[in-house]
């Protein structure tokens, strides 16, 4: 693209990386200022670690519940896309035109089919640990992670095809029936082994399982006998029928020639094509070599005969003694057969070529084979020799025993190792007692007296280099020929096909080794629709070779019937290799289950069966072993659940192209790796566990149901303790992860609410990090609950032996060692960098900090290195949801002014047919009701409650639909609509939580008003609840049905009413927040009036000098200014005062006076960013003496230049002194001020800067330098800083000492006071709030917390919001922060408050409450009860009499029906839930069904 | 309490300690991990935080009068554990060889503590002192042909040569003595004697004083240490020095002699096997120094080497003296053993008096005081100390 172009034209598209809250928050942000969001999310579903946690801190709210909302939000958002198991792999272009490549990994499941219903989980048989349930609690392999999951589809886990099932020439899905017999379904077994294999009882006797052979559980111990386990579940079903074809028949008749494998399995496979086959077989039995080449012992003649019957029960013709070349030609057949296979096998005996070959005595081993299967046993002589190796060598050895020889040697011209026969047939026949006589090559036969074979001549072999088939080569020993002495001799060196039986000349060509020549691929031969496979086209070989022949064939057939390509697609047929490689380290050793055997000093004398074959149990425990290689087990039974026809193992990875304007990063973290610190044991004792699984444990909906319980023996813990600060401050991760402290006290809170009082839980900890807005209090709050802090980093857990308890030392009061015994202890793990942080830093172009985080600047907090690419989250820093989330909105907000020209340019508006006037209609009502699948169609009656339905008065139409949310079955409402006139529509289905907006649209969509919908939730209420009383169930889902149906009757068209927006904005307050935030709208094209008190705007910043990280924040300050000045966009007030602020979202009406002037403006939202201010200490003789100053003073001082030189007056170099928390952490303000801690270290390195020689001691109660802040602490304190930690109750002291100043302090870690002469004394002083909050809250009718700091709507995930709309908070009237926290926070707020102006509507709610004038007699009851101050009284003249009213603010109003409650007079209704409405609804709940 | 008897900090106090070594713990943040790791630490004795910690924030007074630091056995558990790499057994050196320092009424001690050239050219001094010292004496010999007191004339051989040596060793080895007794006041006053400090009855000095050879030569502390591979040769070590410097000095006859002693004789036996333990003793330390794999054999400082290398080289040509004679090379014995004393002198002289050797005696009298301390709070249980209090 020429960059002309993409410099003009920027993408009203963004992608947001990663699904937690963060990237949720940045996309609903996008959404609502008109940009088309992507979100690309590498899990099957989105919602992060917070959809893990249980509940969250300080409020102790439960994660899910809050966050569930905003998850249904995303997912049925028609301007955001979810791309789920996405990765992006590559970004081209430049900000405002980004060409993104994305790698999709397959679902295997049709994410616009799935509908969620969980059919496909119960079916499935593999059962992995849940990742969601951090590997504590089991998982499907086809799964969805938690049950509010967005998108709510399923996906499988699948690594590919196991090694088993590749290793197959047929394919068979081994692991599949494998895992069904470990989990006793043995019938489902068959169905698994039949879809692939129609004479599965064969296989599982004589194939040679190159399965086995491939198991990755041979690199433990023993391959799995796969093959037993088939023939097991064949024996345990010996009447087990063949499926019944149900493809449409096909009139073309296809000729077979041969009732081998070969031909059994082609004429299987074309009747399951609905084709009519016909076999050809020579002999007077049917099977081929199975028949004549196997001996009885191997293959019981009934089970082979038994499978032949179910060929032809499902109609195979099989025409025996009807030799083709003889009985019937092949020209004949190709006239009469719409096309021929060829499948006639090997049957010709090689010859050894040696003298005496033709004497009596010495015959063939198929020849003999033959006789004895067809005839009844024939005597072989009583001293046989075999000639080969094979496992026919072994077949005619252990026959001819059988038929009566005294003994049987088997003469072979190798060494057993290179015997071609399988070792346990070998093993097997040795048992019967064959002999075996090895490097021996037949030189000659001897003739005897009555001119039978007597004897043969055998030279010795010795082993030569390596021949070509792999094998070391057999060289004679010259000079060692001898004589084996016998009287029948038997040779098996191998067949090869008669071909010369079909007839001369037929236009088939022939290999040099006499087999037919045929595409190895395709099957096909010289002439047209003639195929040839198995032995005669490949020379002897196993069964399943010839099997997979017989397929090849029938594919080959069916295409060519059908004119299609013969080749296309056809590579994965053959053998094929896995890709992966299966780890199996710690895999317990447990060897393969023997099958049991006949005797074998007894069964050499029969021909009955040798192995006895599995019990139940033996294959339970055999299958057991199985390593599930390829994850799923391709058994395909969720395939067969699935009614919506959404599981699609063909699935592949997918490659697409995204234009977006900007990329939000938010890959969220990775929680450190707790093995990695081996003296806490963890991976090692069971009951050590991190805090991501208690947080499972502790949820209800975790792995043990919310029953806290440790995980080794399940029992409820007495005493639990938690270490702080694993993988976190240390000197591989120096930093903070910010969020342990308070997680670990919120799950001490949890424990012990879940638990009762007697739990003891003591946190381990160094120092206490509870400095964000409402943590001290909490922490506190834990105090009283018994929590106990214990501050001792402990650094070794050991455990009881028998108990598996653990033993925890840690340092006491006066450093004394103590030892505590604990039931549990968790670890509080830090946050990481996501793993391949490297690769995502690569493939985006942007650079990392040296902690591989996504570092980012004090003055653009949101702004990767690269333009156009923002971040937010944890991949900046470890931080807590608030933040994320405001780094979130943010970015949104950068992203918004970056793409301002392309806002709106991606997103269509929806439009609407008509509305369709129903007024005054008769009700006509549909009644829609759902099977969702088997998920209430399992439980609940469905037919008989549409049966029901449609007695129901004024029901005009009512069915079921197996899937009512699938989108084909929306077209059908719609047509039903139109077709019966239905001016009502009911759906009884799911919850309308998360459905009822899709039903509502339906609606719109078929011209009818929304509002004439009513939802009866009869999944959660009566199939879920009433699982197991399905009666029950059904008559309660008529019951709601009825309520639902009754309602509806006496709905009425509703219409949401549209306000005009006043497209400006006021931002209270012109510090580094409101110029933020004044600027980032502004930016956006709105109007921005900017008020500030003073007459200077900068706030704060004008007094801060310098930054920890080196910035120069006067520049910033200087720049922002000079920005806000030169913006057209922002009218400017200083010294301004605020008169008065009316009205609500939308349209507030400002009053700005400035020196006596006053400015009236209107604007549509309003940000509060007043800020706060520092406390003046009135102890530490603050005031009194001037060599004690506050930080702010030092700072002022450092930057003026006037230090502390080493060289002082005196000689001595000075000394300063730092006192923490004065203002904070203390009666009067119990909250921690957050920055001072930074703020000490950041001057004590000023100091140490300036003048190293100066000592530094910084006085503290607890060091809260939370994220990278923590490496400053560090660098303090390699800088020779010192830090005394003291106690609230023991504060130092300062006082005159003659010249100087002397502080007593009381070192808690050493438990001694000791006394520092001091040339100054810098004070912390807290952050207090404004005095004027309590005014603007007022005006603005928003809340103040206890500490006088504005309260946000919701801590965690609304940061910015207030409960009023239209009104947003940032910077320090919010709580204490940094810099670059207010900056976040002033542009999250810009972003939250664009999402409103950028409408030019404001749409309201529906279902509101409204006011009957002539019933109201302003009573006034409601108007305290509202909830959202909505209601107000008016008072107007009516007839010469003054007329109290209340009146309803609709844009406060959220419906939610207080004041209809509390109305006495019918004054106020709810619309959508009249009166009416819900005494028809009592009623119809009433009747009896 | 006053507030005149709360220590003040010293900021110069951590300038001073790292005259004498490496003492970085400024990671720290007094996590407690090294004090949770070390298996000898109990309640009355906590270290290595509280000893660094008296550093950091400069409270000389109490750390000169601890004895913990003497307690460590330099096992390095500590260095291995700590979560900020700070490397306390390293520091804990480090505060030995202040506190050995501070111990001295003369400045020698910190002088060649503290410096490589002191240390060196101290031992050069000496070395090339006792070599004149022979030197001359041979001239002597050669020249006035001396004669016993019976009037026979002298011939060669240890007995012959060297008669005079006999009170010149005994000198080398009980002047360093004497130096390092002079000490062990001081360090009572220190840590025992001072106003603030109890009063412990000399009985009770009388009781534990067995602790004092136990730990000297058993070392059961060193046997605690989670690393105690170097128990064995560390102790053999301490047993062969102590026993050849009790015969040395009390028998130094037996050994100064051409006299062949039977198998049986003290002089052979004792001798083998306090030569045997002593090499053995040096090499297993030399071998761990030079491969440093182990944390205890980290950081390994110059006088380090040079002290065992004297002990060893020492041993070893006494040794050489000692099998020259006995296969009767009596003038390569003789030079064997004029080497013997040029090595031993110097080492005896400088290590025992001012070097690393000195340990060997403060140790063992720290764990001798704190049993003492230890029985005095048994006895003596409601005269417990309580902690200074604003």
């Amino acid at each position: 693209m020429p960059s002309e172009e993409s410099k003009t034209h920027s993408i009203g598209a963004a992608l947001v990386v990663g699904g937690g809250i963060g990237g949720m928050q940045a996309a609903l942000d996008l959404a609502a200022g008109g940009i088309k969001v992507y979100m690309a999310e590498r899990g099957p579903a989105i919602g992060g670690v917070m959809a893990q946690l249980d509940k969250t801190f300080p409020t102790n709210d439960c994660a899910m519940c809050t966050m569930a909302p905003r998850l249904v939000e995303i997912g049925r958002h028609k301007d955001i896309d979810i791309l789920t198991l996405c990765e992006v792999e590559g970004i081209k272009g430049q900000p405002g035109n980004f060409t993104v490549s994305i790698k999709k990994q397959p679902r295997f499941v049709d994410e616009t089919k799935c509908t969620g219903c969980g059919a496909c989980t119960s079916e499935c048989p593999v059962t992995l640990p849940s990742e969601f349930d951090q590997k504590l609690g089991p998982r499907k392999a086809v799964y969805r992670p938690f049950p509010q999951a967005v998108p709510n589809v399923f996906a499988i886990s699948r690594r590919g095809t196991s090694p088993c099932e590749a290793g197959c020439p047929i394919h068979q899905s081994a692991q599949g029936y494998v895992t069904l017999i470990a989990q006793g379904r043995f019938d489902e077994a068959l169905k698994v082994i039949l879809r692939d294999n129609p004479i599965p009882s064969i296989c599982g006797r004589i194939c040679t399982h190159p399965c086995t052979s491939a198991c990755t559980r041979s690199d433990v111990d023993d391959a799995l006998n796969v093959p037993g386990l088939k023939r097991f579940i064949t024996d345990h079903f010996p009447n087990y029928q063949l499926p019944q074809p149900t493809a449409p028949e096909r009139s073309e008749r296809i000729a077979i020639v041969g009732s081998g494998p070969a031909g059994l399995l082609c004429a299987y496979e074309l009747r399951q094509k609905g084709y009519r086959p016909t076999i050809f077989e020579a002999l007077p039995v049917a099977g081929g070599m199975l028949a004549v080449g196997i001996p009885s012992f191997r293959l019981p003649r009934n089970i082979l005969n038994a499978e032949l019957d179910r060929m032809r029960a499902i109609g195979i013709e099989i025409l025996l003694d009807t030799p083709v070349g003889r009985a019937i030609t092949l020209e004949e057949l190709r006239k009469s057969y719409a096309a021929t296979f060829i499948a006639i096998g090997a049957h010709i005996e090689r010859k050894l070529g040696i003298p005496g070959e033709d004497l009596p005595g010495v015959t063939g081993g198929v020849e003999i084979l033959r006789r004895i299967n067809v005839q009844g046993p024939v005597a072989a002589g009583r001293h046989v020799l075999v000639i080969g190796g094979g496992n026919s060598a072994l077949d005619a050895a252990r026959t001819a025993l059988r038929c009566g020889a005294a003994d049987v040697t088997i003469v072979y011209r190798r060494t057993r190792s290179e015997m071609p026969a399988d070792p346990r047939e070998v093993e097997d026949a040795e048992r019967e007692g064959i002999k075996f006589r090895f490097l021996a090559a037949p030189k000659s036969f001897r003739t005897g007296p009555d001119g039978r074979v007597a004897g043969l001549e055998v030279q010795r072999m010795r082993l030569g280099p390596r021949d070509a088939s792999g094998r070391p080569a057999p060289v004679p020993v010259t000079g060692s020929e001898h004589i084996l002495h016998c009287d029948g001799v038997i040779v098996t060196i191998g067949q090869v096909p008669d071909v010369n039986a079909l007839g001369e000349k037929l236009g088939l060509a022939t290999t040099k080794w006499g087999t037919l020549q045929a595409d190895p691929l395709t099957l096909e031969t010289g002439l047209p629709g003639v195929f040839a496979g198995g032995d005669c086209v490949t020379g002897p070989d196993v069964v399943v070779t010839a099997m997979l022949a017989g397929k090849k064939a029938a594919t080959s057939i069916d295409r060519w019937l059908n004119q299609q390509d013969l080749h296309a697609g056809r590579e994965a047929e053959g053998p094929f290799h896995t890709q992966y490689v299966v780890d199996t380290t710690g895999v317990l050793m447990q060897r393969q289950v023997l099958v049991q055997a006949l005797d074998p000093t007894t069964r050499g004398k029969t021909f009955a069966e040798v192995q006895v074959g599995y019990t139940p149990e033996e294959a339970i425990a055999e299958a057991k072993r199985c390593l599930a290689c390829g994850i799923c087990c391709d058994c395909h039974l969720c395939q067969t659940a699935c009614e919506a026809h959404a599981i699609d193992y063909s699935q592949l990875e997918q490659k697409r192209e995204l234009n977006v304007g900007a990329v939000i990063l938010a890959p969220g973290f990775e929680a450190y790796d707790a093995h990695l610190k081996k003296d806490l044991g963890y991976g090692r004792f069971p009951n050590v566990i991190t805090s991501l699984e208690f947080e499972r444990i502790l949820s209800a909906s975790g792995p043990y149901s919310g029953h806290v319980q440790r995980p080794f023996d399940k029992k409820e813990p007495k005493r639990i303790a938690f270490l702080q600060c694993v993988g976190s401050r240390d000197s591989e991760n120096d930093y903070c992860s910010s969020v342990c402290c308070m997680y670990a006290t919120k799950e001490a809170i949890m424990a012990k609410e879940h638990l009762g009082e007697g739990l003891q839980c003591d946190i381990f900890f160094m120092d206490l990090r509870a400095f964000g807005k409402g943590f001290e209090q909490y922490y506190h709050r834990a105090q009283e609950q018994g929590v106990r802090y214990i501050r001792s980093r402990v650094p070794i857990i050991e455990e009881v032996a028998k108990t598996r308890d653990l033993v925890v030392t840690y340092l006491g009061e006066d450093d004394r060692k103590l030892s505590q015994v604990y039931d549990v202890v968790v670890l509080s793990v830090g946050m990481q960098p996501p793993k391949d942080v490297k690769t995502i830093a690569d493939c985006f172009g942007i650079s990392l900090n040296s902690f591989n985080f996504c570092g980012t600047s004090v003055f653009q907090p949101a702004q990767s290195s690269r333009p156009g690419i923002f971040v937010a989250g944890p991949f900046a820093e470890p931080k807590d949801s608030p933040e994320t989330v405001m780094q979130a909105s943010a970015s949104a907000a950068q992203v918004l002014a970056l793409l301002k020209d392309a806002r709106g340019t991606l997103i269509a508006p929806k439009v609407y047919p008509p509305e369709k006037d129903v007024a005054g209609e008769e009700p006509r009502i549909g009644v829609f009701v759902c099977h969702c699948g088997s998920n209430i169609g399992g439980v609940v009656n469905i037919p008989d409650v549409v049966e029901y339905a449609k007695t129901l008065p004024n029901v005009v139409y009512a069915d079921s639909n197996l899937y009512t949310c699938s989108n084909d079955t929306q077209d059908g409402i719609k047509k039903k609509i139109e077709e019966h006139n239905l001016n009502r529509v009911v759906v009884a289905s799911c919850t309308p939580r998360t459905h009822e907006p899709l039903f509502r649209n339906t609606l719109a969509e078929a011209g009818l008003n929304p509002y004439l919908f009513e939802m009866a939730n009869i999944r959660d209420q009566c199939s879920w609840v009433h699982m197991h009383e399905p009666q029950q169930a059904t008559r309660k889902s008529k019951d709601l049905v009825r309520i639902a149906i009754a309602k509806s009757r006496l709905l009425q068209p509703l219409h949401r009413q549209m306000i005009p927006i006043e497209k400006a904005a006021l931002v209270i307050g012109g510090g580094v927040s409101g110029m933020t935030a004044a600027l980032s709208l502004a930016n956006q094209g709105f109007d921005v009036y900017l008020v500030e008190k003073e007459k200077e705007i900068g706030g704060h910043l004008r007094q801060t000098f310098y930054l920890l990280n080196g910035d120069k924040p006067q520049d910033e300050l200087a720049r922002l200014t000079r920005e806000i000045l030169q913006n057209d966009n922002v009218h400017l007030f200083t010294d301004a005062t605020l008169e008065s602020i009316e009205g609500t979202i939308g349209n507030f009406k400002t009053r700005i006076s400035v020196g006596g002037q006053t400015t009236e403006v209107k604007h549509g939202v309003a940000i509060v960013a007043t800020g706060a201010k520092e406390y003046q200490p009135k102890d530490y003789l603050h005031g009194q003496d001037k060599r004690v100053m506050t930080q702010r003073a030092l700072e002022a001082r450092l930057a003026s230049g006037e230090g502390f030189s080493s060289g002082a007056a005196n000689g001595h170099s000075q000394t300063v002194v730092m006192i923490q928390c004065v203002g904070s952490r203390e009666n009067d303000h119990p909250y921690c001020s957050r920055v001072c801690c930074t703020d000490a270290i950041k001057n004590a390195l000023k100091i140490k800067t300036l003048s190293p020689q100066t000592n530094v001691y910084v006085l503290y109660r607890d060091i809260r330098t939370y994220g990278f802040k923590e490496s400053y602490y560090t660098k303090a304190r390699q800088q020779g800083v010192v830090f005394v930690r003291y106690e609230e109750d023991r504060k130092p002291e300062v006082s005159p000492n003659g010249v100087g100043l002397q502080v007593t302090v009381y070192d808690q870690t050493l438990g001694t006071p000791m006394m520092i002469p001091a040339d100054f004394v810098v004070l912390s002083a807290g952050i207090h709030p404004n005095d004027d909050n309590k005014a603007i809250a007022q005006f603005l009718k928003v809340p103040l917390n206890s500490e006088g700091f504005f309260l946000e709507a919701h801590m965690k995930l609304r940061p910015v919001d207030f409960m009023t709309d239209g009104v947003f908070v940032c910077g320090l009237a919010h709580s204490p922060k940094t810099i670059d926290e207010s900056i976040l926070q002033s542009q999250a707020a810009a972003a939250r408050a664009a999402a409103v102006l950028i409408k030019d509507n404001l749409e309201l709610e529906a279902n509101i409450s409204e006011v009957v004038d002539q019933s109201c007699d302003g009573c006034a009851y409601c108007v305290d009860t509202c909830p959202y101050k909505a209601i107000s009284l008016v008072e107007y003249m009516w007839s010469g009499q003054i007329k109290k009213v209340v009146d309803t603010n609709e844009t406060t109003c959220k419906g939610c029906g207080c004041c209809q409650a509390t109305c006495p007079k019918n004054g106020i209704f709810i619309r959508g839930f009249t009166l009416d409405q819900i005494r028809a609804q009592i009623e119809a709940a009433l009747e009896v069904a | 309490m006053a507030v005149g008897t709360i220590p003040v900090s010293d900021p110069t106090l951590l300038a001073d300690i790292r005259r004498y070594g490496k003492f970085d713990p400024t990671g720290c943040y007094q996590c407690g991990s090294c004090t949770l790791s070390c298996d000898l630490v109990e309640n009355s004795t906590t270290f290595p935080r509280r000893s660094i910690r008296y550093a950091l924030l400069g409270l000389r007074q109490p750390l000169l009068a601890s004895l913990d630091p003497w307690v460590c056995h330099d096992c390095g558990d500590c260095s291995i554990v700590c979560p900020r790499q700070s490397e306390p057994r390293i520091s804990m050196i480090t505060l030995r060889r202040f506190l050995s320092a501070q111990y001295e009424w003369t400045s020698i001690g910190s002088r060649v503590r503290q410096s490589n050239a002191w240390y060196l050219g101290s031992l050069i001094f000496v070395t090339v002192f006792t070599l004149l010292l022979i030197v001359g004496y041979h001239l002597w010999y050669i020249a006035l042909a001396p004669r016993d007191f019976a009037g026979n004339t002298l011939g060669v051989g240890l007995e012959h040569m060297f008669p005079i040596m006999t009170y010149y060793t005994l000198a080398v080895v009980l002047l360093p003595l004497m130096l390092l007794l002079s000490r062990i006041l001081h360090i009572w006053q220190l840590t025992m004697g001072g106003a603030d400090k109890p009063r412990i009855p000399w009985s009770t000095y009388v009781v534990e004083a067995w602790v004092y050879a136990y730990e000297t030569v058993a070392q059961p502390l060193m046997h605690k240490c989670k690393e105690h591979s170097r128990w064995l040769g560390h102790s053999l070590l301490a047993v062969g020095t102590v026993l050849m410097l009790a015969i040395k000095v009390f028998a130094l006859r037996w050994f100064q002699t051409d006299n062949i002693y039977p198998i049986y004789h003290p002089q052979r036996w004792l001798g083998y096997l306090g030569a045997a333990f002593i090499i053995y003793g040096l090499l297993d330390i030399l071998n761990g120094r030079v491969w440093a794999k182990k944390e205890i054999y980290k950081e390994t400082k110059f006088q380090d080497l040079v002290f065992p290398v004297l002990l060893l080289s020492t041993a070893v040509t006494g040794l050489a003296a000692h099998i020259f004679r006995y296969f009767g090379f009596g003038l390569t014995c003789h030079f064997a053993y004029a080497l013997h004393v040029v090595i031993a002198t110097p080492m005896l002289v400088i290590e025992m008096s001012f070097g690393k050797w000195s340990h060997m005696v403060y140790r063992p009298l720290a764990l001798y005081f704190l049993a003492v301390r230890e029985r005095a709070g048994q006895q003596a249980p409601a005269a417990e100390v309580v902690p200074h209090a604003i």
